[in-house]
């Protein structure tokens, strides 16, 4: 016989035993005999349901006037009492929630990351559990893998399919679609097939297709791409798009959702492994074809186990099956003897990423347990005074019949109340804390955007929630049971142990010498940012904006290159408001360095490696670097050739001293320079002024500066000096793009302020982090030893009405509350410098201009310590020394 | 115990006095769902027969159970003497202030009302 729903029974268990019984009875009944035949399985099972929570709530509610002779459970009973008794003491109840929201909040946003990067479903792809994710080693290196390699490998029993991606960036443009840089995958032709991806329309790959060496052109579009970009075109099915300069096939759409295999891909569309050759233009894919077996490829590789095969046994079955290959095409596989797969449960993250964004999450997570633990602690000091100023009311429950265990449940109750409003709170918290992870840059934007404050982030929370409300309701429920019926009635004598009081406070002391620390290190923080802002970085980085463009991807090569960069230059001079423009492939602050090698001064024998940029006539005013010596290059010098190996060259001031001794005897001088293997000789016109790069922390490379034709590079940045804004820019130079071949797209517009300050993103990433937590601390510390004041003052009331009656003033009693707490200010302090002096050597690496041991800081730090200690016992000290000392010896 | 009953007060007497010896809580809410139309809850009605045992109105003892009960006993009520003056009191009450005026309120609801015209 089909029963109730099982939890919904579990909740009437909740009710009065004298109801229970005969109302689940009769709701079991009902349920049976008539509604499971009027309404079928689901909607019983909602009548049900419902008439539970409806019938719990009636006897919750029931007016209390009326319950006479009805005991009513503990449960709703206790509730109410606690309910009545925050509602009492608003204050308390704030701080209480406040401080739990803190908690909650940090501990839910960790979480919500976490669930974005590691533990949410894959949306598309069909049971998940059945795949794992395979990575060839090959010496403890990552390898690619081949076609004919990956299809032999996917023979293996056990195995039932096996796909690879691969990922590419890739510009693509066409009919009603501006150019662009868009996210790409190559695939094997089962991809989708394996991962059990449909198509929204049209269709997907057809594995003989995309894996004949000659496989189509075609193009696979992700439903979000097709919205945002294409502007969801009903008839894109049949359509053809341009992808690096070829007409690509629209076969199909995939169902919304799906954006990759990986949790923190965004995949605009995904393309054939066959057309890889057509997409590189033959660059850099030399012997390159799909069924050569000896070329590494595919980077990323997904498998789908059959029913019972698990991750290590698959490990070892691909394994096996890769040495037969080796041995069974000893002359391919010759650089295949080590290869080693490793198989992985989880596809939805990549080993880099594992490996990059764990190390950040632990150290999250150990933070958020800390934050948690102290949160929990403090609560539970809060409830510890609450339970102590009601002592007497809860000896006259006892007294009155109430069992400890009631005591203790109410002491329950009112924790779990207080968790509920935290945990709504904390959500809040929890989106404030990420857009600042967000705004300090910890996380890369792939994570950024999958993140999200949902349903399950907010079960997460009210478990933490119920959790912590169970850890910090235990303390007070102890001491609950510790305490005993008759002295609090008698003479209100201290019924806590000093075990207690000295647990709590070594608790304060903790937070205080915590807080310091954190403070102080935000503070020597603060003044390193300060410091970098106002570095010298050799250049005037104002008003200078960067466009950056890649003709290359499009099949443009050698002088074609340099005829378009010219073009853009030209163009690009002749726009209104543009004072200077130049061209430079890794203008300052970019994020790599492309090295030459300069031949040795005299008396040396190595060859000198140099930093190199090549640039155009222009791109040193651009940036106002000062020409020291000589002069910069011309128009004729940076004009494109068909001979491109360089004649003439600038040098940085610190590379022309260590050659020729001075920057002016450089000038005229000829040296040797080797360009990625191509020597060539050339004649120094002129030396700029050293530059910054990066961290001035770093020593700063030598560098050496070549005419912009020479560089074997196809993309490449305009500098424009303008005091246009640089959206108004950005659409001028997209447009000259556009005019001289509209395939071609502008890859980054960027102003030079922006990516300086870029450069000093890790120290103020560190400072707004050490500034968030040191608040947070601080605040957490103030609770903290609020509640120990607090508490201990309410324990020596009785010693304070003895001494007002010996005629102490009001005064002399709040200097023995204050004088309380700047012994723990004072403790706090002497442990913080302790624990600040020996974690200067963590953080010393990421300082500038500052010592570790900043004594303004460590000053600064301390006297907020002080003055929080001291706020955080003024109420308790005021309260003491306005107390009636007649009533407190009268034992009320 | 001067106050009177409610409207669902009254109901549920009603359905204790209708069903006499089979007045258990399943039979209740239906009976007073298929006089008037008013799906009521459950909690509602034990809640309710609570107060009334309390006053007195009715008394309750455990029954029998069948399969369909999960093996639990059904507990029955009846209305006592208490319980019966009480309905007729404020039954009479309704009954006597309603004589007369009957005719007006379909008058009423039947659309001659100022203001109803169409």
């Amino acid at each position: 016989m089909k029963r109730p729903p099982a939890l919904a029974r579990g909740l009437l268990r909740l009710l009065p035993r004298s109801h229970r019984d005969f109302v689940l009875g009769d709701l079991e009944e009902e349920y049976t005999d008539r509604v499971l035949g009027e309404r079928g399985d689901l909607g019983a099972a909602l009548w049900f349901w419902g008439q539970a929570i409806r019938t719990l709530g009636a006897f919750v509610w029931r007016r209390r006037g009326s319950d006479a002779g009805f005991v009513a459970a503990p449960f709703f009973r206790e509730t109410r009492h606690a309910l009545r008794g925050l509602r009492r003491r608003p204050s308390f109840t704030l701080v209480a929630v406040a401080t739990l929201a803190l908690g909650i909040g940090a501990t839910a946003s960790v979480f919500s990351v976490a669930d974005a990067v590691l533990f949410r479903s894959i949306p598309g792809v069909t049971r998940q559990e059945e795949l794992a994710a395979v990575e060839f080693t090959n010496g403890g290196s990552r390898m690619g893998i081949s076609l004919p390699n990956l299809r032999d490998l996917s023979a293996t029993p056990g195995i039932v399919g096996m796909a690879s991606y691969q990922p590419a960036v890739v510009q693509a443009g066409g009919e009603g679609l501006s150019a662009r840089t868009v996210w790409g995958q190559i695939v094997t032709g089962d991809y989708f097939e394996v991962l059990g991806v449909r198509a929204a329309m049209g269709r997907l790959f057809r594995p003989t297709d995309v894996d004949a060496a000659a496989g189509a052109a075609e193009v696979v579009l992700s439903d979000a791409f097709w919205r945002a970009t294409l502007g969801a075109d009903p008839g894109i099915v049949g359509g053809t798009l341009r992808i690096n300069g070829t007409q690509f096939d629209v076969v199909g759409v995939v169902e919304p959702g799906f954006r990759g295999v990986e949790r923190l891909d965004s995949v605009d569309l995904w393309l054939p492994g066959s057309q890889y050759v057509a997409l590189r233009h033959g660059e850099g894919v030399r012997g390159w074809a799909l069924d050569n077996r000896s070329a590494d490829f595919f980077q990323q590789t997904v498998i789908r186990l059959a029913p019972g095969i698990a991750a290590g046994e698959a490990e070892r079955r691909l394994g096996a099956t890769m040495s037969r290959l080796v041995e069974a095409y000893p002359d391919e596989n010759r650089d295949h003897a080590t290869f080693v797969p490793r198989v992985r449960a989880d596809v939805g993250l990549n080993g880099q990423d594992r490996r990059h964004l764990g190390s950040t999450l632990a150290v999250l997570t150990g933070l958020v347990l800390v934050i948690l633990l102290v949160t929990c602690a403090n609560v539970a000091n809060l409830l510890v005074l609450q339970a102590a100023r009601r002592r007497e009311e809860t000896a006259v429950r006892r007294v009155l019949g109430a069992a400890r265990s009631q005591v203790a449940f109410l002491h329950f109750c009112e924790a779990l109340l207080l968790a509920v409003p935290a945990v709504v709170l904390g959500l809040g918290v929890a989106l404030l804390v990420n857009r600042i992870l967000w705004s300090a840059g910890l996380f890369p934007d792939g994570v950024v955007t999958h993140v999200v404050i949902d349903a399950r982030v907010f079960a997460f929370a009210a478990g933490t929630g119920i959790l912590t409300a169970l850890t910090f309701g235990m303390l007070p429920a102890l001491l609950g049971f510790r305490s005993d019926i008759h002295s609090p009635l008698r003479d209100g004598r201290r019924t806590t142990s000093g075990a207690a009081t000295l647990l709590q406070g070594g608790l304060s002391v903790v937070q205080l010498s915590l807080s310091l620390t954190l403070v102080g290190g935000a503070l020597v923080l603060a003044r390193t940012v300060a410091n970098l802002a106002r570095i010298d970085v050799g250049f005037d980085p104002a008003h200078v904006l960067l466009f950056s463009f890649d003709p290359g991807p499009q099949g443009y090569r050698g002088a074609d290159v340099g005829r378009l960069q010219r073009a853009v230059l030209d163009g690009a001079a002749a726009l209104p408001g543009i004072e200077r423009a130049g061209i430079s492939v890794v203008p300052p602050f970019s994020p790599f360095l492309l090295g030459v090698g300069v031949a040795p001064p005299a008396g040396e024998s190595l060859t000198l490696l140099s930093f190199a940029d090549w640039v155009t006539e222009g791109h040193f005013d651009v940036l106002g670097m000062p020409i020291v010596a000589g002069r910069g290059f011309t128009r004729e010098e940076s004009m494109p050739a068909i001979d491109s190996r360089p004649r003439v060259a600038v040098l940085g001031h610190s590379l022309a001293t260590r050659l020729f001794g001075s920057a002016r005897r450089a000038v005229g001088r000829t040296m040797d320079v080797n360009v990625s293997g191509e020597a060539a000789t050339v004649t120094v016109v002129g030396v700029a002024d050293d530059v910054v790069d990066g961290s001035p922390r770093n020593d700063q490379p030598p560098r050496i500066y070549l005419p912009l034709p020479g560089s074997s590079q196809t993309f490449a940045t305009l500098v424009v000096l303008t005091r246009r804004p640089l959206g108004q820019v950005a659409a001028d130079v997209r447009r000259i793009l556009a005019g001289i071949d509209p395939d071609v797209p502008l890859t980054a517009a960027e102003a030079m302020v922006s990516r300086v300050a870029g450069a000093t993103a890790r120290e103020r990433t560190l400072a707004r982090l050490a500034a968030l937590l040191a608040a947070l601390a601080i605040l957490l510390a103030g609770v903290g030893l609020y509640s120990v004041i607090a508490y201990t003052t309410a324990q020596r009331t009785r010693e304070f009405g003895v001494r007002f009656a010996l005629g102490a003033t009001g005064l002399r009693v709040t200097r023995l509350v204050l004088r309380q707490a700047l012994r723990f200010g004072i403790v706090g302090i002497v442990c913080g410098l302790v624990i600040f002096r020996l974690g200067t050597r963590i953080i010393a690496s990421s300082l500038y201009g500052v010592a570790a041991m900043d004594v303004p800081s460590v000053g600064i730090a301390a006297a907020l310590i002080l003055v929080v200690a001291l706020a955080a016992s003024l109420t308790p000290a005021l309260g003491a020394s306005r107390m009636d000392p007649a009533a407190v010896l009268r034992g009320h | 115990m001067t106050r009177g009953l409610g409207e669902f007060e009254q109901l549920l007497l009603f359905a204790v006095l209708r069903l006499g010896s089979s007045a258990y809580g399943v039979r209740i809410r239906q009976e007073i769902a298929r006089t008037t139309g008013r799906d009521v809850a459950a909690g509602a009605v034990y809640t309710g027969l609570d107060r009334l045992q309390s006053r007195g109105y009715v008394s309750s003892w455990e029954g029998e159970t069948t399969p369909s009960r999960g093996g639990r006993r059904r507990r029955y009520y009846r209305l006592e003497r208490a319980g019966a003056l009480a309905l007729e009191a404020s039954y009479s009450n309704v009954r006597r202030m309603a004589a007369g005026t009957l005719d007006a309120l379909h008058g009423v609801i039947g659309g001659a009302g100022p203001g109803a015209d169409g």
